[in-house]
């Protein structure tokens, strides 16, 4: 049966909704956090206790009220978005988006124009973000990575790594986080470039890891069913010269197999296939990385190509190659390396435009790949739960570490939003629209919102601490930890520029759209569960 | 008089080297005499040497999968292995702190430990193809491949694209005063204060096979020409002309230049009146 809610009644049960995800996660704000306790779906397991504001707004789910539960969706994707894109400031969006939307529900209730709020409330993003721009720092160098690096996860044992794999690495580079199953942090780098996806047959291995040196290179995404499929490229790898072969391919049967193996062992030609890295549509851009950094030309279905017309050119090579039961590895890709480069500069555009979260990492996956080298970094701790408590803080970490790296750090403490108020008024002028000035009001409570929650956490009275910050220089704030006002960068209570923004510009323009919703639809009631007696 | 090939001269302390396909050999009297250092190898067969650099004491020569380590001045030697496949060391540079080594097909190879351990370090090193090296003290590092130019700031550790792309960089140098020059196989000399973008077309050359400093000159080989500049690098003149190719270059900080020609090291001076 199909409900519909109309107002008063949407904005105070969106408000509801709302309040019930932010609150939990306001708690999480600062250095001095208060946790969440969930409790488990198993009999007889402790609670669990978290503190990250995105994964406890994504368990809050299936509120009571469906109105308000609707509510509560709008800041669940709102976080969840930026936890992964940004891999920070989820709190402080919640706290912003709550700020913004509650200050937009008093002016709207008295008769207001949502329409004309939203544009303005936008208008004002823009001005806050073009103000975070100019306070912004950039990070260079290991010492400084470090330093921020330990300021985002409190854990030096891994801060050291990170600050010297971004230090090596850049924005760009391939870092896979592991657990270590020892107390240990340790980390590699690994030279040249690896994917998951290893052997396709095992028995295409005579050691658990094989070697080749020196070998052509196959990139395709067919399935290789019949001996004849493969013989051609074997025939153009031993007419070019080539004594062993590395194949790209769907899957393998059999039958190929045997053939491969019966040349290793009658001929000496040495074959291993390994599976096409990535699936469906990016398969064709990974096919063209590996292009570009082997040479050669990758044969794709779609295109119309087939292996059985393949030529001696048309193989790509590399000085050395590794093949694992999970890995397969290149290094040395004998690619024309103008084309590599063009490559990596299209990925590096690419990057920049993409707008989803995921394709985005996975442009910048591909990117890093071309890059010719990654990292290794082992997460270790005394029990296997501490173990993936911190492996989920070193991903969170390089997530927004990379950001940092790109676009650097800020005063952290709220302080950076609070030091955005004397721009914002500059902006509402004289005479100003009923709607501008609704949103100038709406934004002002905002920009404080974030401090406002730390000192709040942390026990500290809010209001007089603000009114001491503001008397203070740009860069200076509190720090609840120490009691103290200090030169936030040189303390190092910093946020990432680009974390911060897209906190800023998600909450505020999420809130905004969120005030023209006047109108709630439910389609479907909520599944019951039948129970006996 | 040796005539197999001669790769590379480098001078130092008084001294010169020459990398030559029979091996590595020194002379202590301007080029007259020459000894081979590899003698207390006993080697059965000619150890060729591609490229040579020389700090103090410590020599590393380049050789067939890795490169030679001494830290007697070539009294006693120790190989050092690299990855394999053997790689084709075609560049190598030393400072206080840093030893690289360019590879014809695997990039650049880095040693935190003057020579002993060596690591490929080639995270955005694009072209592996390693044509020309060159260090400052401070970490700053720039690799000249087949495809242009590759700065690091992190002692080697990883490589930037500079603006500097698409034409091949076969020679660089620092100048006394920390200004980069660069000499390209079709674009000529161009010089940069900055090392990042200020970029300078020095010369009307356009092949520039080689560069050597001393503290109040550079020079710069263009085939048959031996170029000089007492600026930074700024004007440049033709100081000779010969009828075959300048196959190496050398210049001391005492005065003396070397070049070689058909195989065989003449020495010139610098600036003749």
């Amino acid at each position: 049966m199909t409900r519909v809610v109309f107002q008063p009644q949407t904005y105070e049960a969106l408000k509801r909704g709302i309040h019930q995800v932010v609150e939990p996660v306001r708690m999480t704000l600062g250095p001095l956090p208060r946790v969440v306790a969930f409790s488990s779906s198993f009999d007889g397991e402790a609670p669990e206790l978290l503190d990250k504001g995105s994964v406890i707004a994504r368990r809050i789910t299936q509120l009571g009220e469906r109105d308000a539960d609707m509510g509560a969706m709008l800041v669940r994707d709102l976080l969840w978005r930026l936890h992964k894109s940004v891999g920070d400031a989820t709190a402080t969006a919640a706290v912003l988006f709550e700020a913004v939307y509650n200050a937009g529900v008093h002016y709207l209730a008295a008769g207001g124009s949502a329409m004309a709020l939203r544009q303005f409330l936008n208008e004002g993003a823009q001005l806050v973000l073009a103000q975070l721009d100019t306070m912004s720092v950039p990070v260079i160098g290991e010492a400084a990575l470090t330093r921020a690096a330990a300021a985002l996860c409190s854990d030096p044992a891994l801060a050291q790594p990170l600050g010297e794999i971004f230090a090596v690495l850049d924005a760009y580079g391939q870092i896979d986080i592991r657990s270590s199953y020892s107390r240990e942090t340790r980390w590699e780098y690994i030279d040249g470039t690896y994917w998951t996806g290893g052997a396709l047959k095992a028995e295409l291995l005579p050691t658990p890891r094989v070697e080749l040196q020196n070998p052509a290179v196959v990139m395709t995404d067919f399935a290789l069913n019949e001996p004849g499929d493969i013989a051609p490229a074997l025939e153009a790898a031993l007419r070019a010269g080539k004594r062993s072969l590395l194949i790209f391919a769907e899957s393998i049967s059999a039958s190929v197999t045997a053939f491969l193996l019966a040349n290793r062992d009658q001929a000496g030609f040495q074959a291993v296939a390994v599976k096409t890295p990535d699936q469906f549509k990016d398969r064709m851009g990974t096919l063209n990385d590996l292009a570009a950094l082997v040479g050669g030309r990758p044969f794709i279905q779609a295109t119309g190509n087939s292996l059985r017309r393949i030529q001696s050119a048309d193989l790509g090579a590399a000085r050395s190659v590794w093949v694992d039961r999970d890995y397969v590895g290149i290094t040395g890709g004998k690619g024309d390396a103008r084309l590599r480069q063009d490559q990596v500069t299209r990925l590096r555009t690419q990057v920049t435009l993409a707008e989803d979260p995921d394709q985005r990492e996975r442009l910048r996956s591909r990117l890093g790949k071309l890059m010719g080298g990654s990292a290794v970094l082992w997460v270790g701790g005394t029990t296997e739960r501490e173990i993936r408590q911190r492996k989920l803080l070193a991903e969170n970490a390089v997530e927004t570490m990379r950001g940092i790296v790109q676009f650097g750090i800020l005063p952290g403490g709220g302080v950076s939003l609070l030091r955005c108020q004397p721009a914002l008024d500059a902006w509402l002028g004289s005479p100003a629209d009923i709607s501008q000035r609704m949103a100038h009001r709406a934004l002002s409570d905002a920009l404080s919102a974030p401090a406002r929650a730390i000192l709040s956490n942390a026990g500290c009275d809010p209001s007089a601490t603000l009114a001491r910050i503001s008397a203070e220089a740009p860069d200076r704030g509190y720090d609840v930890l120490t009691r103290q006002m200090v030169n936030l960068l040189d303390a190092g209570i910093i946020e990432s520029t680009a974390a911060y923004k897209a906190a800023v510009q998600g909450a505020i323009n999420t809130a905004a759209a969120a005030l023209t919703i006047d109108v709630l639809v439910h389609t479907r009631n909520p599944e019951t569960v039948l129970e006996p007696g | 008089m040796m005539s197999d090939t001669l790769y590379a001269l480098a001078a130092a302390d008084g001294q010169l080297y020459a990398a030559r396909e029979s091996g590595l050999y020194r002379s202590e009297d301007r080029g007259a005499h020459w000894s081979a250092l590899y003698e207390p190898l006993g080697l059965d067969t000619p150890l060729p040497t591609t490229c040579v650099a020389v700090q103090g004491a410590l020599i590393l020569a380049g050789v067939p999968g890795g490169v030679l380590h001494s830290t007697d001045a070539g009294a006693h030697w120790q190989f050092r292995r690299f990855t394999t496949p053997a790689p084709f060391i075609t560049a190598l540079t030393l400072t206080d702190t840093l030893a690289l080594a360019g590879t014809l097909e695997d990039g650049v190879f880095c040693s935190p430990d003057g020579g002993i351990t060596w690591l490929p370090q080639n995270y955005g090193l694009l072209d592996p193809c390693v044509l020309a090296l060159t260090a400052a003290p401070e970490g700053m590092a720039f690799a000249g491949t087949s495809s242009g130019l590759f700065r690091s700031s992190n002692g080697g550790r990883s490589w930037q694209q500079t603006s500097f792309q698409r034409t091949p960089v076969l020679s660089l140098a620092f100048t006394s005063e920390g200004v980069l020059l660069v000499g390209t196989e079709s674009a000529g000399l161009w010089r940069s204060r900055s090392q990042v973008d200020d970029w300078q077309l020095s010369t009307p050359q356009p092949l520039i096979n080689h560069i050597s400093v001393t503290q109040t000159a550079a020079f710069a080989t263009a085939e048959r020409h031996l170029l000089s500049s007492r600026n930074q690098g700024q004007t440049w003149y033709v100081q000779h002309g010969f009828d075959t190719p300048i196959t190496a270059l050398a210049a001391s900080s005492s005065g003396p230049l070397w070049i070689a020609l058909n195989d065989t090291v003449h020495l010139l001076q610098p600036f003749p009146r």
